[in-house]
């Protein structure tokens, strides 16, 4: 339970960040080259509430809010359930910050490009389910070389 | 005196009770996942309303199905087969959840995810447990392979 409420507190902190720098590169937009770092406006919001998912007249569609940030760490608290009782702190803060820049990633790829995603399938049961599988199987490598 | 390596792996009745509590919430809560996403598209519209009552039909589905199969798999009822039938369930159904419109499609799709993930959960575990190593089935078996089933549905059903 520690390690969940650990997990919930880092990516409520770190998830903007992770946010606003895949937000610059234009990612998610489907008919810009990847990687463009054109993004002019200078200020960004954040959003208390789920207001700010998909792009309106009022909204830009960052998605920058505390709704997404608290599915990011449902999506590690999934991952890390595979080593949980086998891994510490220092690993549990590596998940952490590796995962939610994949997070994001993820999301901001799929965000635009699937055609449907409605309960989040993707972006945080398959996302989170896979990189559990890929740490298991690093755990099992590491046991098995000790 | 009990035996050390049957303490070792022996569940408690209170760790039993948190799991079906848990379970319970997740069965209230779980649904509105689907009722926020895409609502500026839907908006004015019944589908989110849909697709919540399909996930929650979905879920009813999976725990059966988690049941059944528990009950001719291992010849009683695991309730970790049950508690996981449900929430694969959700996960299977809830990609495709826009555009199920017929709730029997909710239910068979929710019954058939609630089987293969006891079935996978089970053959996964006992093989390695025939090797005797330790692996950790709930969050691949549960969330990913199960997402990726919702994957196939939602392909299936989008067309």
């Amino acid at each position: 339970m520690g390690f969940n409420l650990f997990i919930v507190a880092f990516c409520l902190e770190f998830y903007p960040l992770i946010n606003n720098f895949w937000t610059r590169t234009q990612i998610q937009k489907s008919n810009s080259p990847l990687l463009d770092f054109s993004y002019s406006n200078r200020y960004y919001d954040l959003y208390l509430a789920n207001r700010d998912t998909l792009p309106t007249a009022e909204y830009t569609g960052y998605g920058n809010c505390i709704t997404n940030a608290l599915k990011c760490g449902l999506a590690m608290a999934i991952a890390f359930s595979a080593i949980l009782g086998r891994a510490g702190q220092l690993e549990c803060l590596l998940v952490c910050i590796v995962g939610t820049i994949g997070y994001e990633l993820n999301r901001q790829l799929l965000q635009e490009r699937i055609g449907s995603d409605s309960f989040e399938t993707f972006i945080i049961f398959t996302y989170g389910g896979f990189m559990a599988l890929a740490l298991g199987l690093f755990a099992y490598l590491r046991e098995q070389k000790e | 005196m009990e035996h050390r390596s049957l303490k070792k792996y022996t569940c408690s009745s209170e760790s039993a009770l948190n799991s079906v509590l848990g379970a319970l919430i997740i069965f209230v809560f779980f649904p509105f996942l689907a009722y926020e996403a895409d609502a500026y598209i839907f908006q004015n519209t019944f589908i989110a309303y849909t697709a919540t009552a399909s996930i929650v039909l979905a879920m009813g589905a999976g725990l059966c199905g988690g049941m059944i199969f528990s009950m001719i798999f291992n010849g009683y009822i695991v309730l970790r087969d049950v508690t996981h039938g449900a929430i694969a369930g959700a996960i299977a159904t809830g990609a495709a959840s826009l555009y199920i419109l017929n709730p029997a499609w909710a239910i068979i799709s929710g019954f058939i995810a609630g089987i293969l993930q006891g079935l996978f959960q089970n053959l996964v575990e006992n093989k390695s447990a025939r090797n005797g190593s330790i692996v950790t089935t709930v969050s691949w078996i549960l969330f990913g392979a199960n997402g990726f089933l919702g994957g196939l549905f939602a392909a299936a059903w989008k067309d």
